[in-house]
């Protein structure tokens, strides 16, 4: 199983030109819990999987909606040289990818 | 006539993607006292702002324009469209004014339209600089003069106040350049008596249109009805409805922080938000707060020509070249180069190249799919015609470089089109996103550009 679908939704966008923002909107309380617990979402982690300073990746738990939000400033602004997403809105991938750890 | 309580209507979430006639009478007909309507974004890029083109139909946008405003004059209720058009620049805003006009002329309407700029030149940044009132946003550095003089245009994001001085002059039709989207609908809010607190917020949720539905089917008017204590979020299409969830997942969309966002003159506080269903499909707000910042700062935005693209859209599907096909693009980057130099005198630091590839070598073959691994072959320079030029050196090295599992000549590139090599025009960058405070959260917006705030008594047959 994919950390993606652990989720209803898991989402990049930009939050401006230099920031990209991801949404994962778990839909019951032991996903939420699963996905928040799954050791997958924590900044030294993010900061790796996505080349970016660690000091710089916020991760936000919104547990009243059972989501959590992560957002950091892009590798390459948007519409940058190499840039290949210009909406950063298929940074999403690599997250969703991710092998989810066994449940213990 | 009986009190009934102020609603807003938004007409879409982008001006020119769309919405249904009966979405916008229905919510009029609910009570609707504004229409608003958000047309633009830096989300498409940077070219906008540079350029200054359209990145929308005008055929498309001028159809959302006109429903908007034959609807507004008929209720005889405000229309006002934030960031006209794209970046908000006033090459665009001067295309929107002349939609307006033309509209009005078609249909016979006569109204008093306000047209307000966003643009602010290199003099303006520049003394802001000097004076110390510029900050970087997070993550970027400090602005420099080199940066403001290297860029062709800047906007700044105004706030509800213009368009508040607009609103109260008697303007039926406010068309501003670059602006936050939630300010169109606080100011909208605001004119009609809402306090702050309960128009910003709303205003964020109503910036994306049908968005905040649970299945947002098509682009459509959302509107937000207010009451002492919060505002109820509905969609007037019957074929859609919120739910708690959807529009509390939407005030996360595209926002960088949960419960902060940050907005001209303050932060729309989320923390306290109180999201409830009502019947309906409708969603109730309560507990939304707006709090001030002690300086007002406006976000700037500037972008800076960096050359000219071509490029070549090709695929490959060899077993044998793919088998080795970092050896294989590794190789053409650097003939490539060579011959770049040799055929046109470009040295490295002269053109950016790149060689972008779509799919993997690696995957599974796919009978039902392509089982080409994609290319484009990107060159960015000073000029069109040495961007062209140096595309074309590129392919035609791709196309016969050889592959170290053949022997003999080869032909590696499925070119789909003729001529292979497309220009994309000037390439701009983000070169500014930066806050600047002021203390008069009007004058950037009456004083700077070629379209300052006018009132315009306008008459079809004038």
């Amino acid at each position: 199983m994919r950390l993606g679908d652990c989720t209803k939704l898991l989402r990049s966008k930009n939050a401006g030109p230099f920031t990209l923002t991801m949404d994962l909107l778990f839909p019951d309380a032991a996903s939420y819990a699963r996905g928040r617990d799954s050791g997958l979402l924590e900044a030294a982690r993010l900061a790796t999987l996505y080349g970016v300073d660690p000091a710089l990746v916020k991760v936000f738990l919104v547990p009243e909606m059972l989501a959590i939000k992560i957002s950091f400033p892009r590798p390459i602004p948007s519409g940058g040289e190499g840039d290949n997403d210009i909406y950063g809105c298929q940074y999403m991938a690599r997250l969703a990818r991710l092998p989810m750890p066994d449940a213990a | 006539m009986t009190s009934r309580p102020i609603s807003i209507v938004a007409a879409t979430g982008m001006l020119g993607t769309g919405f249904l006639e009966e979405s916008l009478r229905e919510a009029v007909a609910r009570g609707a006292v504004a229409i608003g309507c958000d047309a633009g974004s830096s989300d498409p890029g940077p070219r906008f702002l540079g350029s200054g083109e359209l990145s929308r139909s005008v055929t498309a946008l001028k159809r959302d324009l006109d429903l908007m405003i034959r609807v507004g004059r008929e209720a005889g209720i405000p229309v006002v469209v934030g960031s006209a058009i794209n970046a908000g620049a006033d090459r665009q805003l001067a295309e929107a004014v002349s939609m307006v006009k033309a509209i009005a002329a078609e249909r016979g309407l006569s109204f008093r339209l306000a047209v307000i700029s966003g643009e602010v030149s290199h003099d303006w940044l520049a003394t802001a600089l000097e004076q110390g009132r510029v900050r970087p946003m997070a993550g970027l550095p400090p602005l420099t003069r080199a940066a403001i003089d290297g860029s062709a245009r800047f906007v700044a994001q105004m706030g509800p106040e213009p368009i508040l001085r607009a609103l109260a002059a008697g303007a039926d039709v406010v068309l501003c350049g670059r602006a936050s989207d939630a300010a169109v609908y606080a100011a909208l809010g605001m004119h009609a008596g809402i306090p702050a607190d309960l128009a910003w917020h709303a205003g964020k949720i109503l910036e994306c249109g049908a968005a905040s539905a649970i299945h947002r089917i098509h682009p459509d008017c959302i509107m937000a009805t207010f009451d002492a204590a919060g505002f109820t979020i509905a969609v007037p299409n019957p074929k859609m409805a919120c739910s708690r969830l959807s529009v509390l997942a939407h005030g996360y969309y595209e926002n960088a922080d949960p419960y902060e966002i940050h907005e001209p003159g303050g932060m729309i506080d989320l923390s306290k938000a109180v999201f409830d269903e009502v019947p309906d499909g409708k969603v109730r707000v309560s507990g939304s707060r707006f709090v001030w910042a002690s300086q007002y700062e406006l976000r700037v935005e500037g972008s800076r020509l960096d050359g000219y693209r071509s490029i070549v859209i090709a695929g490959i599907s060899d077993p044998v070249l793919l088998d080795d096909f970092d050896t294989f693009i590794t190789g053409c980057e650097v003939e490539i180069r060579r011959k770049c130099g040799e055929s046109l005198g470009l040295r490295d630091g002269d053109f950016q190249f790149s060689i972008r590839r779509y799919g993997s070598p690696k995957a599974e073959y796919d009978p039902g799919a392509t089982d080409q691994v994609g290319l484009v072959l990107e060159v960015v320079a000073a000029d069109q015609a040495t961007a062209r030029a140096a595309v074309m050196i590129a392919s035609h090295t791709a196309l016969h470089h050889p592959v170290g599992g053949w022997q003999g000549f080869v032909s590696n590139l499925a070119i789909p089109f003729s001529p292979a090599a497309f220009d994309g025009g000037p390439v701009y960058r983000w070169s500014v996103n930066h806050l600047v405070r002021v203390d008069d959260p009007l004058a950037p917006f009456a004083a700077i550009g070629p379209l300052p705030v006018e009132e315009v008594q306008f008459h079809a047959a004038g």
